[in-house]
């Protein structure tokens, strides 16, 4: 094994554990937090940046230009589309009146309400 | 003997003339691409494992979840534990054909949150109310 490969393998095993480490953190952040908000907070961000570890690994496991672009396009999509569905999501709990954690400290968004009512 | 080695021996089986040693080499470099190093196959079995329990605490928010946005945001993150499932296996098989997979799972995941947050929207998050 040449150098150029043994710091393939290294670079894969490093972002694979940092990736690894991000969905696990994110399922039990899913399952840990006490309200839907809170569980929206840590279920994308962790996840996006997990599979953005993962996808990292097979590009330098692999090596190859065809992984590498088809890892950039997946990226590039969920790294769009993941912040839009926690956004929306988000939206439809506020609109249906999912309740809050008692302990949250600031809710700016029914601030806001108040401040227009005024 | 790993799985890549199970699967580069049914390949060399399959191929006329496949006792030569030299030959071996080649149809395993075709089959697998890239050999896994021990370090790194132990990382990905891990992976897989821990992969899947992310999977089971994602199912038990489902399954559990008070609102209906709950069930959806942890459908949401089961849908991309399962890319990285598609991408760990990709490595674990050395198949790159994989990869397109993990892209239309994300694809279709997305889809089905946005759907889901529209429906909660329009239904208020009634599950079964019916003048919508």
């Amino acid at each position: 094994m040449n150098v150029i490969s043994l710091i393939h393998e290294v670079l894969a095993l490093a972002f694979l554990l940092v990736g690894l480490f991000f969905m696990l953190v994110g399922a039990i952040g899913c399952v840990r937090l006490p309200d839907s908000y809170h569980r929206l907070h840590a279920a994308t961000k962790c996840s996006t940046l997990g599979l953005l570890g993962l996808l990292l690994a097979a590009v330098f496991h692999f090596g190859e230009v065809r992984v590498l672009a088809t890892a950039v396009l997946t990226v590039f999509f969920i790294f769009v589309s993941n912040p839009v569905g926690a956004h929306l999501l988000a939206k439809a709990a506020l609109a249906t009146g999912t309740r809050q954690w008692p302990g949250t400290l600031s809710d700016e968004h029914a601030e806001d309400g108040k401040r227009n009512e005024q | 003997m790993s799985f890549t080695h199970l699967l580069a021996a049914t390949v060399v089986d399959a191929s006329p003339g496949a006792g030569v040693a030299a030959r071996d080499d080649a149809a395993m470099a075709d089959a697998v691409g890239p050999a896994l190093g021990p370090a790194l196959t132990l990382t990905v079995e891990l992976g897989i494992a821990l992969l899947v329990v992310g999977m089971v605490l994602c199912l038990y928010r489902v399954l559990r979840g008070p609102e209906l946005a709950d069930r959806v945001l942890a459908a949401d993150v089961l849908a991309l534990h399962v890319v990285g499932l598609v991408v760990a296996l990709a490595i674990y098989l050395g198949t790159t054909a994989f990869l397109d997979v993990a892209l239309v799972v994300a694809i279709i995941g997305f889809a089905s949150t946005l759907a889901f947050a529209q429906y909660i929207a329009a239904t208020g998050g009634r599950e079964g109310r019916q003048n919508w």
